[in-house]
């Protein structure tokens, strides 16, 4: 019997509580079939949140927002000289008639005013320069308020401003900030700016920490000069100095990097707990830990599940700027072609669908023949294909072909027995799909800029297999996969070259040690001195440098 | 009604990654919070005033919980003072479970298991439903279309609806309860 069945009268009335059609004596109904009974207690409350769950609109409309207003906005002016003497002060009240109830608010509000100054003189007295308002002076050229800004003779307050000519200021903290003419720009305080846009350098003197932020990074530096410039397109920084580039948008969707142990295979980066069948065994890590082995049967998977999607364009796996499926491999891949079909070996690294047909998503090694949805056409044989379904353009696979030439590896090379890192990228804005082996690009293809993806939907993603094929072996895996990464954004070539780099080293990708805790929400790529590095407009990774 | 609170316990520098860290995990675990909520009120207008109380309570103790514990323990604790609070400030209007049932489920939810491979459960189960099932789980859980509007669009009687999806709401219910089982196993 099922926990339904054997409690439907809780159920029952659980039902009419979720419609909203609850009566006071099924409420006492309730109270007497749940008091002292853990078992339907647990049945009570599992089953409210099972409706809770599946109301899309049940939670009220709540959003948590993060304001970032301008630091040091709080000022300690002198006060104005007191009213003129023919004003008729409040407490000044003539009336013989006052009464003993105005007296005592009067005696209340003196008492206030004295304290209210009693904790001005304090704050002065034991505060006297944390709270000066001053950002900085100008050394030449002028500014331009924006917005609540303030400039007294060369004093220049915390605010929003705009130059058309080249503007210098000394910062407080004595460093120097230069601004190229065109700029706009706010100054949180002496260490911290925000550049909207046109260009910053900035040449420390205090060694103190400053921070540029722009839309998509914040950069900090403490030593040398650092110059930043910010236009529609792109973000650029450069200089002497050591910098930290902090990206916006850096961090997967999900991430299983298999360091994990238990029947369970956790998500670090999202909540997509995956379960693995008895044909995908953990083994050594090719990094870190852990990984999975799949030993090519129907039961080599690891079910991810549908990140809480229920219809297309919905859920975890649903993407928007773009997508990147990224996983160290050691394959074990036969290659073999086909024989009487067009379809030969395949072997899924990654595969979302199941139900969701041609809005499926899928990196695998793949031998296939006359394939319609191959784009661009040719003649393939061995290959790593990327498909995903782009909207005004139907689903279509790119094919990095495993052939030895134009410094692709051949398969041969692939099962040399180490580590291979394999990245799937397609970024929406510029409609560039993309595979990388081993930190390099290997097939690309151009889409008409800003083409969609449609993804998400109620179908499962397998690491492995594929979802559709659980009665057989045709697309399972075979060899070890480690650190599975899902991102809705395409990494930068530089990004994925750099996270080779980072797992040569045996750190993860993000150039930390690999280990079975929750990525962190903020992370840095350093800039090298003398070094140009270009930031991506949306997601401020940096994209290239020279 | 919007309400505007700063967190007392962190410097500027750490706001970005608390807020961000908290915004996280608060939204794991919002669908299971409000569900507590709503099991001990039994109104949908006090569960909504008492869950925006909890979520500003939530952020403003923030900085007492401990970064590796149980977020979802922590949370619980904070959800029942909420709803205890609600119930002594509006004891006259307040209809329902009894104070005694509520510290028993209180007790209950601090054992309650990680929930989060049973929504993957569902979506397996959602996707073995039949044509006529998953278009009316579509239009009342997904579109949410009331009971009333479905039975219009379908010539069906309301009556007949709401069996249904009682029915459905069953029928996922144990399938996910079976899947579960079997992992377990």
């Amino acid at each position: 019997m099922n926990r339904s069945e054997r409690f439907n009268e809780v159920r029952a009335i659980a039902d009419d509580i979720c419609a909203g059609t609850v009566t006071q004596a099924q409420l006492q109904e309730l109270e007497g079939l749940l008091s002292n009974d853990e078992q339907a207690q647990r049945f009570y409350l599992d089953y409210i949140e099972f409706y809770i769950h599946l109301k899309s609109n049940a939670l009220p409309k709540l959003e948590i927002v993060r304001r970032k207003t301008v630091v040091d906005e709080l000022i300690v002016r002198p006060t104005h000289a007191p009213n003129s003497p023919h004003e008729r002060q409040p407490y000044e009240a003539t009336s013989e008639n006052r009464t003993a109830s105005t007296k005592r608010k009067l005696y209340l509000a003196g008492g206030f005013t004295v304290l209210c100054m009693l904790v001005v003189y304090l704050i002065i007295q034991v505060k006297p320069l944390l709270e000066e308002p001053f950002v900085g002076t100008i050394v030449s050229g002028d500014l331009l308020i924006d917005e609540k800004g303030n400039v007294q003779n060369t004093l220049v307050f915390s605010g929003m401003y705009k130059t058309e000519r080249p503007v210098e200021l000394e910062l407080r903290s004595g460093d120097s900030l230069i601004l190229s003419a065109y700029s706009h720009f706010k100054l949180f305080n002496a260490t911290e700016i925000e550049l909207k846009s046109g260009e910053i350098s900035i040449i420390s003197h205090s060694e103190k920490t400053v921070t540029i932020s722009t839309i998509a990074s914040d950069i900090q530096m403490h030593s040398g000069k650092l110059t930043v410039n910010v236009n529609s397109d792109t973000t650029s920084v450069s200089g002497d100095a050591n910098a930290k580039i902090f990206p916006k948008i850096w961090r997967p969707k999900h991430f299983w990097n298999f360091d994990d142990v238990g029947d369970r295979v956790m998500d670090f980066a999202g909540r997509a707990v995956g379960v693995a069948s008895n044909g995908a065994q953990r083994t050594h890590g090719l990094v870190g830990k852990g990984a999975f082995y799949f030993d090519n049967t129907k039961h080599a998977r690891i079910n991810v599940g549908s990140g809480g999607g229920s219809a297309p364009a919905t859920g975890s796996f649903s993407v928007i700027n773009g997508v990147t499926i990224e996983a160290l491999i050691k394959p074990l891949y036969s290659g073999e072609g086909p024989t009487t079909t067009r379809y030969g070996e395949i072997d899924e690294i990654f595969r979302k669908d199941q139900s969701d047909k041609d809005h499926r998503m899928l990196l695998s090694f793949q031998n296939d023949r006359n394939k319609s949805i191959v784009v661009p056409a040719g003649d393939y044989t061995e290959s790593l294909s990327f498909g995903l379904y782009i909207l005004g353009q139907g689903y279509h696979e790119l094919k990095l072909p495993l052939d030895g030439r134009d410094g692709r590896p051949t398969l041969q090379q692939l099962k040399d027995g180490n580590l291979h890192h394999v990245v799937a990228t397609y970024d929406v804005k510029s409609g560039v799909k993309a595979i990388y082996i081993d930190g390099k690009v290997g097939a690309l293809y151009q889409y008409p800029p800003g083409s969609k993806v449609l993804s998400g939907g109620a179908g499962l993603a397998n690491i492995g297999n594929s979802p559709n094929a659980q009665g057989h072996a045709a697309e399972a895996y075979a060899g070890t996969i480690d650190e599975v990464a899902f991102y809705d954004f395409a990494l930068t070539p530089f990004i994925v070259a750099l996270h080779f780099k980072n797992v040569l080293k045996g750190l993860n990708y993000y150039g930390k040690q690999p280990s079975a805790e929750a990525l962190p929400y903020k992370n840095y790529i350093d800039h090298t001195p003398d070094k140009t590095l270009l930031l991506d407009s949306i997601t401020g990774l940096p994209k290239d440098d020279f | 009604m919007s309400q505007c609170v700063p967190s007392p316990h962190h410097s500027r520098e750490s706001l970005n990654t608390t807020a961000d860290t908290f915004a996280d995990l608060f939204d794991l675990e919002k669908r299971r919070l409000y569900a507590y909520i709503y099991a001990f009120v039994l109104d949908k207008a006090a569960a909504d005033d008492i869950f925006q109380e909890t979520s500003i309570i939530l952020w403003k103790e923030f900085g007492t919980f401990e970064q590796g514990t149980n977020f979802r323990k922590w949370s619980n604790a904070i959800v029942f003072n909420c709803v205890r609070t609600y119930r002594r400030q509006q004891k006259k209007h307040v209809s329902g479970l009894s104070d005694e049932l509520l510290e028993q489920l209180s007790v209950v939810t601090s054992h309650q298991d990680n929930t989060d491979q049973k929504w993957s459960m569902l979506q397996h189960c959602v996707s073995q439903l039949s044509t006529t099932a998953h278009q009316l789980y579509y239009g009342f859980y997904i579109d949410n279309l009331s009971a009333q509007a479905i039975a219009k669009k379908t010539g069906r009687s309301i009556f007949g609806i709401r069996k249904s999806i009682h029915l459905l709401r069953r029928k996922l219910f144990d399938c996910v309860d079976r899947q579960k089982v079997e992992h377990e196993t």
